[in-house]
């Protein structure tokens, strides 16, 4: 896909600027979901924020500023987790015990919150991107540079295992 | 209706699922940014713009190809050429029957960083030089080197690939080829090449290469069957029974068979499918990730029963 070019398209900056100010919230939900961490997610929307605009000359299509955007967001998070701590998933009931909200519903959720993370990142993604955010298919294809058939593939295959998972515990 | 069946079933889990996906969603909405974080966000914002006014001009076409980041390399970078004598080796142990060939390493390439993997194993198929019909020798030596020659032009090319992909810093790249020999009868020898290609996401192919032993020629499928005979229908008919039957078998197994994309639907076989014989002298087809499954299937291999082509085998 060719998103990028050799020469500035110095339009591009202000809308990618406008985009980012509208939807920091957006990429910074997504980067928490990820990393778990308020500093590490709002590390990961300021240097995708940094790096969107600093090549944002190199965006061939506006039209494509969005998701170009997410996909340097997603890029960010990837790579976040990479870098040093994985997630421990035993951290998790910490966490959500902070949540207010009853306990039965926590106690659900946090089973689906622990399927998710044990999803692939991109697998992950999709479910996020799709049914958090509210993207479409192929919108979140264009996100991750994926086949649209792929994306209904790797999102079939996600909600199995998170199907599997749950009613292994007897939630289902 | 049984396809009806199926899917209804598999629709109300996963609404099930999408339900509760949907229920979290108020959870995953909750963390905000704070306003100072807001205000760090606006001044990175404008240093970023000053970064690009100052050297858009001159900035060389920055490859954010694939997954987007800098990491630094350190890479430990090894080409054994056919000195690794220990992967030779465990290589030349594989007993293979009749002794006619034997395979070798002629080249491993391995790398490894945190964003870049490779190990790309490239064998050779060595004839033995004791067969007694000197022509059939003659013919097995032309065919492994044209086999050899293939897996060599595959390999480097995956490996010209991979290291092109570590120009780019913010790349990721996981490649692997391996190659096995399949069980076979006297009569064929076969060796696999399993390769796999991550990017982001990753695909899975191989490579069937298969000799006829009698006369040192490679083997087509067409070579197993009797003149004119039409193998491709009993072949296909029954990859599609086999099909069938697994998905009723498993409900994670999926196959474009009766798929509402009648494009992708599986059809039938061609000259150019892949194949080997295995040990119990049967027909054994292969295909690569996403020919006829969803890609998580990865690739399948389907044996066709004996009985199936009995009549129009040579």
């Amino acid at each position: 896909m060719y998103f990028f070019e050799k020469n500035g398209r110095k339009a591009n900056r202000p809308l990618i600027e406008q985009i980012i100010l509208e939807k920091y919230n957006s990429y910074y939900r997504l980067a928490y979901c990820y990393v778990r961490s308020e500093a590490d997610a709002f590390d990961i929307v300021q240097n995708g924020a940094y790096k969107a605009i600093k090549n944002s000359h190199t965006l061939k299509q506006p039209e494509y500023a969005e998701t170009w955007i997410y996909r340097i967001m997603l890029n960010e998070c990837f790579q976040n987790l990479k870098q040093a701590h994985t997630v421990s998933y035993e951290e998790l009931p910490e966490k959500e015990s902070k949540a207010v909200k009853s306990a039965e519903e926590s106690c659900a959720n946090l089973d689906l919150e622990r399927a998710l993370a044990s999803l692939s990142e991109k697998d992950c993604a999709i479910i996020i991107l799709k049914y958090f955010e509210d993207k479409k298919l192929e919108e979140i294809a264009d996100i991750l540079e994926e086949n649209i058939n792929t994306v209904k593939s790797r999102l079939y295959r996600a909600l199995e295992k998170l199907r599997k998972m749950l009613s292994a515990d007897n939630y289902l | 209706m049984e396809k009806e069946y199926r899917e209804n079933r598999q629709n109300d889990l996963n609404d099930f699922i999408e339900d509760k996906l949907k229920s979290m969603k108020t959870e995953y909405e909750k963390p905000h940014m704070t306003a100072a974080q807001v205000e760090q966000l606006r001044a990175n914002m404008k240093e970023a713009e000053a970064m690009n006014k100052k050297d858009g001009k001159n900035n060389k076409n920055i490859k954010f190809a694939g997954w987007v980041a800098a990491a630094a390399l350190v890479g430990i970078f090894l080409i054994v050429p056919n000195t690794s004598a220990a992967a030779a080796e465990a290589m030349e142990q594989i007993p293979i029957i009749g002794k006619l060939v034997e395979v070798v390493t002629f080249r491993n390439y391995d790398y490894e960083t945190e964003r870049n993997m490779a190990h790309i194993e490239t064998p050779e198929i060595k004839p033995e030089s004791t067969m007694q019909d000197s022509q059939v020798q003659e013919k097995l030596e032309r065919t492994t080197e044209e086999i050899n020659a293939e897996i060599k032009e595959i390999t480097d090319k995956l490996t010209a690939e991979f290291k092109e992909g570590l120009e780019y810093e913010d790349n990721y790249q996981d490649i692997t080829v391996t190659s096995e020999v399949l069980a076979t009868t006297d009569a064929y020898f076969t060796l696999k090449l399993n390769c796999y290609q991550g990017a982001g996401s990753g695909y899975q192919w191989n490579y069937y290469y298969t000799i006829d032993l009698k006369t040192g020629e490679r083997l087509k499928l067409k070579d197993i069957f009797k003149d004119g005979a039409d193998y491709i229908t009993p072949i296909s008919d029954s990859i599609k029974a086999q099909m069938k039957e697994q998905m009723d078998a498993d409900e994670n197994v999926y196959y474009w068979l009766n798929d509402e994309i009648e494009a992708f639907n599986f059809k039938a076989i061609t000259d150019e499918t892949s194949f080997y014989l295995n040990e119990k002298d049967n027909v054994v087809i292969g295909f690569n990730e996403g020919d006829v499954a969803p890609m998580y299937m990865g690739a399948v291999e389907f044996e066709i029963p004996g009985e199936v082509v009995k009549e129009i085998r040579k």
